[in-house]
């Protein structure tokens, strides 16, 4: 019988990409969770959709849905989350943290359950630096925002399962867009920073120029997560879906990149000679950020706040190990996409969209 | 990087002074009176404490009389003779529109020619500048050492000042405005406070102030540290060698946050005078350099940063030796 997989988050970054490559590569039969207040993902025979919350028990799900996912589910890939840096804590919590709890105890009643596969984040590393191993997680640095601590409280919770659940963890780094055609399926962090820097207000950034950034395109990320859960699952094991380091930016680079890909694309805005931002420390940052509370300017304080939630990672630089992932699919660096290649045809789509508002 | 970058030879600031006007108003009394945009209390945090105002009962020609007045003192206490003045040149950033009534001739009522016939000095050519905001006066400077550079001996004798219109408030961008006027003689063969190197950065996009006054707070740190930065690299310098900054007098906190994107020890920043008199248009660094030079603070030989930012906008540089 054809796999029967139950995905959370099919409608995200990550699943709107990995559902198509499932339904052409796999004949599973495919369950979609996709969140009341969103629009479904509408696909083919294969694909039964079911609205839900994964921040209530049971998912808030019907008793004849639940019923028949018990029955029948063989896989489950819980990609859904929060993905959101400034969300409240608790907030982060309910979707992330007890959202896993949750899919976790609808698992333990799947009696043909074979594999679970949660979908979480490189940067539940947080604040530590240095080489971060795939078979490393509990830490004390901290963290820089609370997305990165909820998903780390989700992952020691997972651990503790393993036991009763066969579970294998997928870390994605930062998705920036689709290598093929530039596509961003959700504005996150990055975007929002060229947003700010388009728009000439970049004042100043925590981070370090020689910090390596790692940016992941969404297609590579979406295919080698469906071919590392389809194919080389192995329960146990944590997979960093990271960047080859030879292939990325370094911080400095990247704000060359998209400098100079904004002046190609739109020659009044290189007329305007906006500065590129200030890599400064934390504590800088910090005590600019604090002049412009006090001062109250809301246009500034908007994009300080949200640069404030992901940039201090930059000042954490970090090594993502990828032993375990290059050991399942050995191609892995040799087929990840190089920056240099698609950087252009992201900035391009984010600027031609103005950053979603527009149609492509 | 744009504008102008130029090692100056030879060229000095021999003789400094300012004048301030005679009502000092403390942030408690601006804010009683409407005077500020923002809290008092937040001002202080920022680092001002008063400003001395135009009083309301003397003339509208009044900067124009403190800066001549500095003028004369400058020339006295330099004693050299008028005759060696061969330009003087007349600094503000807040020009007199005139009023648009009346006789058409009035409009070509000219202060610095005043000025240059009130301090007799009759051999010199005058001219006024204005419209950089306050970065004028170090352009005065830039400009007065090109002038020199044609001349075979001679002087040329900067005067600015400016004063905010009556009534209005006493605060712009969250900086304590004072009103004062200056002057100050550049003289070739100088033996102090000789210029080393001047770097202008011109961002012409913020030519409309208002509508671009939030990406002009965002463009200041970063370019102020461009500015800098290479102003130190192109003298053959680095921040380990300037023994002073002598600042526009904005506020304190935005000093101390660039002294540590630069890493210059913020008690090398000669900060007294941000509570004393806060901001002036065209008089920062005349009032600063007079005041460090009274009170035996240069010693001969220390490198002075003067680093400031005008309205429209300028990014402006200049290192001195004292």
């Amino acid at each position: 019988m054809p796999p029967t997989i139950f995905i959370t988050g099919a409608s995200g970054m990550v699943g709107r990409d990995l559902v198509p490559y499932l339904l052409t590569h796999s004949n599973a039969e495919l369950t979609l969770l996709c969140h009341r207040s969103g629009r479904g993902a509408s696909h083919n025979r294969r694909v039964r959709t079911i609205f839900g919350d994964v921040r209530l028990p049971d998912l808030g799900i019907s008793r004849e849905d639940r019923s028949r996912i018990e029955r029948s589910t063989t896989h489950i890939l819980h990609a859904a989350a929060c993905t959101r840096f400034d969300q409240d804590l608790e907030d982060a919590r309910a979707v992330n943290a007890a959202g896993t709890r949750h899919v976790a105890a609808l698992a333990r009643r799947c009696k043909r359950l074979e594999q679970f596969g949660f979908v979480s984040t490189a940067y539940i590393s947080g604040r530590r630096t240095g080489v971060v191993r795939e078979d490393e997680l509990e830490h004390d640095e901290g963290f820089v925002n609370t997305y990165e601590q909820s998903k780390y409280e989700a992952e020691m919770f997972l651990a503790s399962q393993h036991a009763q659940l066969p579970i294998a963890v997928y870390r994605l780094s930062t998705i920036f867009g689709d290598s093929r055609t530039g596509v961003v399926r959700t504005m996150t962090a990055p975007h929002l920073a060229m947003k700010i820097i388009y728009h000439g207000l970049a004042v100043m950034v925590p981070g370090l120029p020689n910090c390596r950034v790692d940016f992941i395109p969404g297609d590579y990320a979406a295919t080698v997560l469906a071919r590392l859960f389809l194919s080389a699952f192995e329960a146990g094991r944590t997979y960093h879906i990271t960047a080859n380091p030879e292939r990325s930016y370094v911080l400095a680079d990247l704000v060359d990149a998209i400098y100079g890909e904004f002046a190609v694309l739109d020659s009044e805005w290189g007329r305007r000679r906006y500065p590129k931002p200030l890599l400064s420390t934390p504590e800088s940052f910090e005590l600019f950020m604090q002049s412009v509370e006090q001062a109250g300017d809301p246009i500034l304080l908007g994009v300080l706040r949200s640069i404030r939630h992901f940039a201090n990672q930059l000042t954490c630089p970090k090594d993502f190990e990828r032993r375990n992932v290059v050991e399942a699919l050995p191609s892995y660096d040799a087929d990840f996409p190089d920056i240099r290649n698609y950087a252009s045809k992201v900035i391009r789509y984010c600027l031609e969209t103005r950053w979603g508002k527009r149609a492509a | 990087m744009n504008g102008h970058a130029e090692k100056l030879k030879g060229v000095g600031l021999t003789h400094v002074t300012y004048r301030l006007p005679s009502q000092c108003l403390s942030l408690e009394e601006m804010g009683e009176q409407h005077l500020l945009e923002s809290d008092a209390s937040f001002l202080r945090d920022l680092g001002f404490g008063q400003s001395f105002v135009r009083n309301h009962e003397t003339s509208d020609d009044v900067i124009d009389d403190m800066a001549v007045d500095c003028g004369r003192d400058v020339l006295d206490r330099s004693g050299i003779a008028t005759h060696g003045v061969r330009w003087l040149l007349r600094y503000t950033g807040l020009p007199d529109e005139g009023s648009p009534e009346g006789d058409l001739l009035t409009r070509f009522r000219y202060p610095v020619a005043h000025a240059q016939e009130r301090l007799d000095l009759n051999r010199a050519s005058s001219i006024a500048l204005s419209q950089q905001g306050c970065s004028g006066l170090l352009s005065s400077l830039f400009l007065a050492n090109r002038l020199l550079q044609g001349e075979d001996d001679g002087a040329v004798l900067c005067l600015a000042g400016d004063a905010l219109p009556r009534g209005r408030r006493r605060e712009i961008l969250y900086n304590v405005m004072s009103d004062a006027a200056g002057a100050v003689l550049v003289e070739r063969n100088a033996t102090r406070n000789r210029l080393l190197h001047f770097v202008q950065h011109a961002m012409p996009y913020y030519w409309d102030t208002p509508r671009h006054a939030t990406e002009v707070l965002a463009s200041y740190f970063p370019l102020a540290h461009r500015v800098i930065t290479r102003t130190l690299d192109e003298a053959g310098l680095t921040t380990d060698d300037v023994t002073w900054v002598v600042p526009h007098n904005v506020s304190l906190r935005s000093w101390i946050i660039l002294a540590r994107l630069l890493d210059i020890p913020s008690d090398r920043i000669w900060s007294h005078n941000i509570a004393r008199i806060g901001h002036t248009v065209s008089c920062d660094h005349l009032i600063n350099l007079r005041d460090m030079e009274d009170q035996g603070i240069l010693q001969s030989g220390d490198i002075l940063l003067l680093f400031t930012f005008g309205f429209g906008a300028n990014w402006t540089c200049l290192l001195l030796e004292h």
